[in-house]
């Protein structure tokens, strides 16, 4: 009983903790950026002469919503105008990447702000002058000095810090993802780094957040057909543009999932071993302790078959009450620990349902062969038995 | 069963044994429990077996009761050879044809009198559950505890326990019953109210089949047989 009801409770506090572990770290994982596909415009190649990555023509506004509305799979896409420019704040000043960015920039790059608010869409429209900082640039420009309201100047343009972003560290390349900033893209495009007069709601690069791993693959594709018909690459024709994709991510992620699972399959079936193992030494005990029953009931007209469902059911009903009060004690002390322990705890109910099965299970497979061996006896020598 | 339908049941002998051999091996050796016994049993009797321990008389009452199966011979109840029968038939036997009755009561504890005379009820799947509670408070009220179907064993005295015991032995109406040093454990007017009860039930058609080694019990039997090491040595009216 005590086996199966530490067994269960361990079920279920294990695979509970483990299984918000794993949410935690896909959590984590996802925030690297792993359902993220990056669209670039590619080379262009003039007289055989092949210039660098970007030179093609650039992507724009109407590829972005072409993007968003038509692709299936697509959770979030934001349009973004890139360059580099000194940032100047009284006599300081501090040379760092400027990104025009659209409306779903911070919930494709899952980032989010510690002080100030995100671009109102007035502002992304029309081209105001506001400015939203990394840590790294807010810490060179003002120090430990207040970063919101602030006044600063890019290329000579006034602009008001209205947020500061959250720190995101390096990226898995190294460099400093903090160390930039960011402007509405109209305001990019009109006032910064100039729009282009072949495409004029140009756009450097174009990041798109797919809603799941698994739609990864198609939406790349799909968005790579759509890109071929709008710019008239020719079938068989070298693409002039790239999608990009976090692949290495991907796979780091779905063999953190696999090792999780495992680790959790083989929690839960030692557990659930080791409780059974404890119902069938009960089980044993049991049988032996009422060896003489046995033969009574033997005595009086009971069939083998009579003594080894007797046994069975108990068994059953014991781990089964055994189960139900460890899902109780499993499952209140998940949550206390999800409580005071700050650790993300995953309960559903079909964990529950399937501890439940599991306890009866483990019921019926190690009372079976007790019951069998009371079923086996012989009644003289079980009534004999002392 | 009552003495008219007694008389005019089959001719042939209710319990039949043609050189029975019942033998045990313990470690290298072979016991001899039973070395030959010929006997037959008419329905109805009252029968008394008795010799000292170790005579093989309660191993011939396992071997009638069907708990036990012999080594070699024949053993024919109501013409039908046990020796070839299933684990399942000999239940289904031991469940319609015989009582049993044992020295130590083999109560269930923790459980109430009522339920204790019901239990071979439980296996005979042929009773519904209010006929199983009738019948077992019938038998009760035969053996005079009806007033105890609600104790359970640890309440009751060794004389009352036996008497739920002889309830059990009756609750799906036996043709045998069979007592295995029944009073062995009772003082002595309490054995006289048991062997009355089994002079009773004699009366009404059952077989009584008692093993006893006290000779007073015995000599009330309508028929004797002894045993001894194994062999049956004497078999007196």
């Amino acid at each position: 009983m005590l086996g199966v009801i530490i067994g269960v409770a361990s079920v279920i506090v294990m695979v509970s903790v483990a299984s918000g572990a794993g949410q935690a770290i896909e959590d984590r994982i996802k925030a690297l950026g792993t359902n993220l596909l990056v669209i670039q415009p590619g080379s262009y190649t003039s007289g055989g002469r092949r210039a660098g990555e970007g030179t093609a023509l650039s992507l724009s506004e109407a590829d972005l919503t072409m993007i968003r509305d038509k692709i299936p799979g697509v959770a979030a896409a934001a349009g973004v105008i890139s360059g580099s420019a000194p940032i100047v704040f009284g006599n300081t000043n501090w040379t760092t990447s400027i990104d025009g960015v659209g409306p779903d920039f911070l919930e494709v790059r899952n980032w989010d702000l510690t002080e100030g608010r995100d671009f109102t869409d007035v502002e992304l429209r029309s081209a105001a002058k506001v400015i939203i900082l990394g840590v790294t640039t807010a810490r060179e420009l003002f120090g430990e000095g207040p970063v919101v309201g602030q006044q600063v100047r890019v290329m000579n343009v006034p602009f008001t810090v209205i947020g500061l972003l959250s720190p995101k560290g390096q990226s898995g390349f190294g460099t400093d993802q903090d160390d930039t900033a960011i402007v509405p893209v109209s305001t990019a495009r009109r006032r910064l780094f100039g729009a282009e007069k072949t495409v004029p709601d140009n756009l450097k690069r174009i990041m798109v957040e797919v809603a799941s791993a698994e739609e990864m693959n198609d939406a790349q594709s799909d968005i790579e057909t759509l890109l071929r018909q709008r710019r008239h690459v020719r079938p068989g024709g070298t693409d002039d543009f790239q999608v990009r994709n976090m692949a290495e991510f991907i796979r780091t992620r779905s063999e953190t999932q696999n090792i999780l699972s495992l680790l959790l399959g083989a929690t839960a079936a030692i557990s659930l071993i080791v409780g059974g193992i404890g119902i069938m030494n009960i089980m044993l005990v049991s049988v032996t302790e009422r060896t003489k029953e046995i033969g009574l009931r033997m005595a009086v007209g009971a069939r083998r078959g009579d003594i080894l469902s007797q046994f069975l059911i108990e068994a059953v009903t014991l781990c089964l009450t055994g189960g139900f009060i460890g899902l109780v004690i499993g499952g209140s002390s998940a949550l206390a620990l999800a409580e005071w322990g700050a650790w993300p705890i995953a309960l559903s109910p079909s964990l529950v349902l399937i501890a439940l099965a599991a306890a009866g299970f483990v019921g019926v497979f190690f009372g079976y062969y007790p019951a069998r061996r009371a079923s086996l006896m012989n009644p003289i020598d079980a009534l004999r038995y002392e | 069963m009552t003495e008219a339908q007694a008389q005019t049941a089959p001719a042939s002998p209710q319990i039949v044994a043609r050189d029975l051999i019942k033998t045990y091996r313990m470690g290298d050796s072979i016991i001899g429990a039973l070395q030959g016994i010929n006997v037959d049993v008419a329905q109805g009797e009252y029968l008394a077996v008795t010799g000292h321990s170790g005579s093989g008389k309660s191993t011939f009452m396992n071997l009638v009761g069907a708990l036990d199966t012999p080594t070699a011979g024949s053993l024919k109840i109501e013409n039908r050879e046990l020796s070839g029968l299933s684990s399942d038939a000999l239940a289904q036997y031991r469940n319609e044809k015989i009582g049993f009755v044992f020295q130590t009561f083999n109560l269930l504890a923790r459980t109430t009198a009522l339920d204790n005379v019901a239990l071979p009820l439980l296996y005979s799947h042929r009773h519904s559950k209010v006929d199983v509670r009738e019948k077992a408070r019938e038998c009760l009220a035969r053996v005079g505890l009806a007033a105890r179907e609600r104790h359970q064993p640890s309440e009751l005295s060794g004389g009352q326990q036996q008497r739920v015991a002889i309830a059990r032995a009756l609750v799906n109406d036996p043709h045998i019953l069979l007592a295995d040093e029944p009073t062995g454990a009772l003082d002595s007017r309490t054995t006289d109210e048991i062997i009355a009860l089994f002079e009773d039930l004699n009366a009404s058609g059952i077989t009584v089949i008692l093993v006893t080694h006290e000779r007073d019990i015995a000599a009330r039997a309508h028929r004797r047989i002894t045993f001894r090491d194994g062999f049956m040595v004497e078999d007196a009216p």
